[in-house]
């Protein structure tokens, strides 16, 4: 029978985990760069940016209509 | 359940059913009829057989089921029968195009004159607005040249629409109201009851119309 669980990928990372463990230690600032239109809206090592980037974010994104119940309509 | 008022001029006959438009009169697309869907149903075919109607007319228009995922119970009925159905309700352009203003428009209207009141605005809708989609459908029903008409409609539009009837000289008859409406739960029938306590009804003079 065929195995179709989840195992362990066998590929090798080619994540560098010594290197992220020391950035960790080190609290080191995430690479940022505010002129690189792919490198995110706001500065993730400036915690008012990521706060009013999070408020903004939830303003603009309401829920839709579409999950609300069916409304009593008569008219 | 049915009362009959009348006066006698050349027309069609026409015999109302006022319904909850989503609660009784259309159902959503790929689900099986509701219990109140299965009774407006049922009012409807004991309509038939008592009214023997040549069409079969109703408050809607296909946009409007598109754009809600919804669908008709009335057609297949029709179909069933071999009686012509009509979708009688104007789109949004035409609606416009006729001088209709939503309760939007009509609040936005109050809040420019100090009066800002959503159940106002719904008043103003339901006293001065109906009519003239009402017009509309009594066009599109004249248009078929049917004799006996049996008209589904929203039930708040009942007092305007029996009006309009009757200034019009088309007979009529209520073969049944409020289908489906449960008046607790919709803030309309509110409007309905301040309309009527202010006296709105009948005025063709408010703001309202004006362009």
């Amino acid at each position: 029978m065929e195995f179709k669980g989840n195992l362990p990928s066998t590929k090798p990372s080619k994540t560098d985990w010594e290197w992220v463990k020391k950035q960790i230690a080190e609290d080191a600032p995430i690479p940022y760069d505010p002129n690189d239109p792919n490198d995110g809206p706001y500065d993730p090592n400036d915690d008012e940016a990521v706060d009013r980037f999070l408020t903004e974010a939830n303003r603009v994104r309401p829920s839709t209509k579409k999950n609300e119940p069916p409304i009593s309509k008569a008219s | 359940m049915r009362k009959l008022a009348a006066s006698g001029s050349w027309g069609p006959m026409v015999h109302l059913i006022g319904t909850d438009h989503f609660r009784a009169q259309r159902k959503m697309r790929g689900l099986d009829p509701t219990e109140i869907q299965r009774h407006y149903q049922s009012v409807v075919e004991s309509a038939i057989q008592s009214i023997h109607p040549d069409l079969l007319a109703e408050e809607d228009h296909p946009s409007y089921l598109s754009g809600d995922g919804a669908e008709s119970l009335l057609l297949p009925i029709a179909q069933s029968h071999g009686i012509l159905h009509l979708f009688v309700e104007a789109d949004r352009a035409t609606q416009t195009k006729l001088g209709y203003k939503t309760v939007d428009v009509i609040k936005e209207l109050l809040i420019a004159r100090g009066e800002p009141s959503a159940i106002a605005a719904s008043a103003h809708k339901i006293a001065h607005q109906f009519p003239i989609r009402e017009r509309f459908w009594l066009g599109e029903i004249g248009k078929t040249g049917a004799g006996k008409v049996l008209l589904v409609f929203g039930d708040l539009h009942l007092t305007t629409l029996t009006g309009l009837l009757a200034s019009e000289g088309i007979p009529y008859s209520i073969f049944a109201e409020r289908v489906g409406v449960d008046i607790a739960n919709d803030p309309e029938y509110e409007a309905l009851k301040y309309a009527k306590e202010c006296s709105m009804f009948g005025n063709t003079d408010c703001f309202c119309l004006k362009n």
